[in-house]
């Protein structure tokens, strides 16, 4: 009879378990990254009855979870690039915007500024006219600023992201790796059983580490896993982890390059490996969407400026007996001397302008300027120019004093090229600094100079030629002012409209992961609720079962009294 | 999906999903009404609004180029209402000349004839200074804040700028708005040819009538009309050229006298003498390169008013201001054909512009239907789109109340 009460009590010990296990689920049914977990019941050893084997109850075996390895990868992967993909239209969608915004946009502000020339022309002889010339430049000046620190606002925003997405990895790369230590001592203590929930907090982990960087895991025998980022980076081997360091670019400051370090060791620059989450989307923006939309502004404020003042400077104002003056700031025709690496061993300085200084007349030059940047490398006496875009190289050899070389429309002149130290680094913007430096030189309306004599202030002339160059294909790839606009306007739009449709596309994928993985791992408050009556009712059986052996045993204890 | 569970919290992210998807159709819809456009951002159609941006730009600068073409529509009124004056002034001294020749005036006629004359030079000149809105003188040329032509102690100065400004009235298509003063009121002088002047100190009464020059006249040498006692005792004229070359006649009173290989002539009244002489000026000047000489409208009046207000009590002084006056109604005519000319030209810069004012307006529509296509919205189409995705979100939305309300544990 003991023997019933055994098989009793061990079904009660078994399905109370299992009742804290449904009521578990139902607590957590609400809880991020959670999976379903289930009682393993098993036969407890049977007795020898002598000539056979009679059963002695059940007991729990294990809690596992419902848990598919692949349905969770695939759910981390789709993570990463759903985010990489939302994150980066985003800040494609802002650069769009800022484009199509008619109120801050350079488009209209163009078209203003060249509308404003013919009531010039038409009138050259009264002020008023001249006067809203300079006022419409003035705020054409205003539209390339507001562009340019709109980009530069971006631009940080990229780098506060950049810098608070790294010291999350490194918050996620201490609690997997704090997790990975606990995992494998629990597996180790029970023979490969360690706790669900921690299991589970752990792929939590690693998939709000996806979210900011693509992530790979490598389960270990111990029951550890070893994490990677971006195209291999290990993060966490086993119970330690590496950490992420940011840097400013040494050539570019105003971005961040991502180093890897462990312990007190010297970090691993892994910018160029970074890839998908927010991190990856970050490093992307910079290239593909600011850096791209700069160049073009860029390249358009410096344009107008070389080649507006190029025609302006031949013409005569209305009291001025010279010409040769600027209408446009002429900063902005000028690039920013190439910035040496702060690692560089050598002294070589090389100075940048985009002109032809063989053929100063020569205004063909800004339409080879690309707009592009490049790296300068110095090696065996030669200077190689990396199109940091393109990925083209141009090398010139490069010895004695005053050598002038050019690339792609820049003329580059270096003071002493015997100063130069192998590996030495510079970093060239051609238009970088244009939008910036765009500006309206004149203050007098009477020095804009609509005439081709002087001392003839009915004379239009000029004022005609510079009201032609709106037509003229005078920038990169043909285009005149406007075109050079919409273009860039359109490339913006294109990649924003590329990058919204992958966003909505890895969007409903992600969905569907999740909901392939949570069908499958998620709790199901109906299932419970079933599980619950069941196990209740075989609850109420087993202390049935108790009851019945008492009966039959008080049976037995009546019969002898 | 046929999965046979689904969790609990995808239950709820579905029905959510839903309702939240639904709901962002609807305010996208909203927006498009709102502004009235189908385009957002140039993301939503980087074609189309690249070709947006295009005619924005069009459109733009057609209606800079409609405010050009009204502009120099009242320019060139306003010059062709000013040219008309200068018509009638000349119009007026032709008449004056002709008058003058009328031998029943007496001197004191002739005078007030010239004081007349005096009259319509000041208003030829203050003609000529005409000023437009903006204070420029619009026959001024490009130093068009330079007065162009001054009379002072009876003399006009004349120093108009050359230049003609032009104005855009569509993309590569000038109209010149203003013209310069020489282009109005200079002339080639004379016949054409040549211009005779009779020497001050001629002591007999040829007066020189009419005047002709041939196709092919050398006009580019001077050449002097002298008499001189021929042979047989008779007056003989002779042509004298720049070369020393010489032509030699019988004079008879009114008959031609034929020189430079017969394509010039000249017709001498009345009776002149021995060593009287005519300067013939030929209309290009020689050396070094011929260039061609000019007369303009004020110098034409200049000299008729001094033939008239000048010495006419003898009949030599008579005759010499009657050849002046000759000379002068061939010049008022050059004049007079020039100012017409000009007018004409005006005329058809007007038409230009308003058939440019058609098709700027023509093309304005075109670009403006186009746009309208482009990124206008269709609010019908928009609406019934508005109103089916309402009816979506309600019905996400009941989904969800009626879908998340049934559960096991309300009979448990």
């Amino acid at each position: 009879m003991a023997d019933a009460f055994g098989i009793g009590t061990s079904a009660l010990s078994a399905l109370q378990q299992a009742i804290k296990t449904t009521g578990q689920n139902i607590a957590n049914v609400n809880t991020e990254g959670y999976s379903r977990q289930r009682v393993e019941f098993v036969t407890r050893t049977p007795e020898n009855a002598g000539g056979y084997y009679i059963g002695s109850g059940t007991e729990v075996s294990s809690v596992s979870r419902s848990y598919d390895q692949f349905l969770q990868t695939d759910f981390q992967r789709r993570t990463s690039s759903a985010t990489y993909f939302s994150s980066l239209a985003q800040t494609a969608g802002r650069v769009d915007e800022l484009f199509a915004d008619e109120a801050t946009g350079i488009g209209p502000a163009l078209n203003e500024f060249f509308n404003s020339l013919e009531a010039v022309a038409n009138s050259p002889t009264t002020l008023p006219e001249r006067q809203v010339m300079i006022s419409q430049a003035e705020t054409l000046a205003q539209r390339f600023d507001y562009f340019d620190s709109r980009l530069s606002e971006f631009q940080n925003e990229l780098n506060v992201k950049i810098s608070t997405s790294a010291s999350d990895v490194n918050q996620y790369a201490e609690v997997i790796a704090e997790l990975n230590g606990q995992i494998s001592l629990q597996n180790a203590q029970t023979g490969g059983n360690p706790s669900p929930d921690l299991l589970d907090r752990r792929d939590q982990a690693v998939t709000e580490l996806s979210a900011l960087i693509a992530t790979t895991t490598q389960a270990q025998d111990d029951g550890s896993i070893n994490v990677f980022i971006g195209k291999g980076q290990p993060l966490v081997i086993g119970a330690s982890p590496s950490r992420l360091d940011i840097q400013p670019d040494p050539l570019q400051p105003n971005r961040l390059n991502i180093f890897v370090a462990t312990g007190d060791q010297q970090g691993v620059e892994i910018t160029g490996l970074m890839d998908g989450g927010e991190i990856g989307a970050a490093l992307a923006a910079y290239d593909d969407v600011i850096d791209q939309a700069r160049r073009d502004i860029g390249t358009l404020a410096a344009g107008l400026t070389i080649t507006f003042n190029q025609v302006h400077r031949e013409g005569y104002g209305l009291t001025s007996p010279t010409n040769g003056l600027d209408f446009f700031d002429p900063a902005a025709g000028k690039p920013a001397d190439p910035a040496a690496q702060t690692s560089n061993l050598g002294t070589a300085s090389i100075t940048a302008i985009i002109d032809d200084p063989l053929n100063p007349a020569d205004d063909g030059n800004i339409a080879n300027v690309t707009g592009d940047n490049y790296r300068l490398d110095y090696s065996g006496g030669n200077l190689t120019a990396l199109n940091l875009t393109t990925g083209e190289t141009q090398s010139f050899a490069v010895a004695g004093t005053n050598v002038q070389i050019e690339v792609d429309g820049v003329t580059l002149t270096i003071d002493d090229a015997s100063l130069f130290a192998e590996g030495d680094t510079y970093y060239l913007s051609p238009t970088g600094s244009a939008a910036a430096n765009f500006g309206v030189n004149l203050s007098d309306p009477n020095l804009i100079a609509a005439a081709q004599d002087p001392n003839a202030p009915g004379d239009n002339r000029n004022m005609q030629l510079l009201i032609g160059l709106q037509d003229e294909a005078t920038l990169s790839g043909e285009a005149s002012y406007n075109d050079f606009y919409t273009n860039a306007t359109s490339k913006i739009a294109v990649q924003t409209r590329r990058a919204n449709s992958l966003a909505e596309t890895e969007a409903s994928l992600l969905a569907s992961a999740d909901s392939r993985r949570s069908n499958l791992a998620g709790v199901n408050l109906e299932e419970e609720a079933a599980n619950l009556i069941r196990f209740q009712q075989a609850f109420q059986a087993a202390a049935q079962v108790i009851a019945t052996a008492r009966d039959v045993f008080d049976v037995l204890i009546r019969s002898t009294e | 999906m046929s999965v046979g569970r689904i969790s609990t919290a995808e239950t709820y992210r579905s029905a959510i999903g839903s309702v939240t998807d639904a709901q962002e159709l609807v305010n996208r819809i909203q927006e498009q009404l709102a502004t009235g456009k189908k385009i957002l951002t140039p993301a939503d159609d980087p074609v189309s609004s690249a070709q947006i941006a295009g005619i924005r730009t069009d459109l733009q600068r057609l209606e800079t180029y409609q405010n050009n073409t009204l502009r120099a529509e009242a320019a060139l009124s306003f010059e062709d209402s000013t040219l008309q004056g200068v018509e009638d002034v000349l119009l007026r001294a032709r008449d004056l000349v002709i008058q003058s020749g009328n031998s029943a005036l007496n001197i004191s006629d002739l005078r007030s004839l010239g004081t007349e004359i005096n009259g319509l030079l000041d208003r030829l000149v203050s003609l000529g200074n005409t000023q437009n809105a903006d204070g420029e003188y619009i026959f001024g040329g490009f130093a068009s804040t330079t007065q162009p032509y001054e009379l002072a102690g009876g003399v006009v100065t004349e120093n108009p700028t050359v230049g003609r400004r032009e104005i855009n009235i569509a993309p590569g298509l000038t109209v010149p708005l203003t013209s310069p003063g020489a282009s109005i009121f200079n002339a080639e002088p004379g016949n054409g040819g040549f211009t005779v002047f009779a020497s001050d100190t001629n002591t007999g009464t040829g007066i020189v009538g009419t005047t002709r020059a041939d196709p092919g006249f050398n006009d580019t040498q001077d050449y002097t009309l002298s008499f001189q006692t021929g042979a047989g005792g008779e007056l003989e004229w002779v042509v004298t050229d720049s070369a020393a070359g010489t032509t030699v006649g019988t004079y008879v009173e009114g008959q031609a006298i034929i020189f430079d290989g017969g394509l010039g002539s000249i017709t001498v009244e009345g009776s002149p003498v021995v060593g009287d002489t005519f300067a013939i000026t030929g209309n290009q000047s020689a050396a070094p390169v011929p260039t061609a000489r000019q007369q303009s409208a004020f110098q034409t009046l200049v000299t008729i008013r001094d033939a008239l207000l000048g010495d006419l009590e003898t009949p030599q002084d008579k005759a010499i201001a009657r050849t002046a006056l000759n000379q002068s109604l061939e010049n008022l005519d050059q004049n007079l054909a020039q100012a017409s000319l000009a007018r004409t030209d005006i005329g058809v810069r007007l038409n230009r512009i308003d058939s440019q004012i058609e098709l700027n307006s023509a093309f304005n529509v075109q670009l403006e239907s186009t746009l309208a296509g482009l990124e206008s919205l269709d609010y019908s189409e928009a609406i019934s789109e508005l109103n089916l995705q309402l009816v979506a979100l309600q019905a996400a939305q009941q989904t969800f109340v009626k879908t998340t309300g049934v559960t096991l544990f309300n009979y448990l």
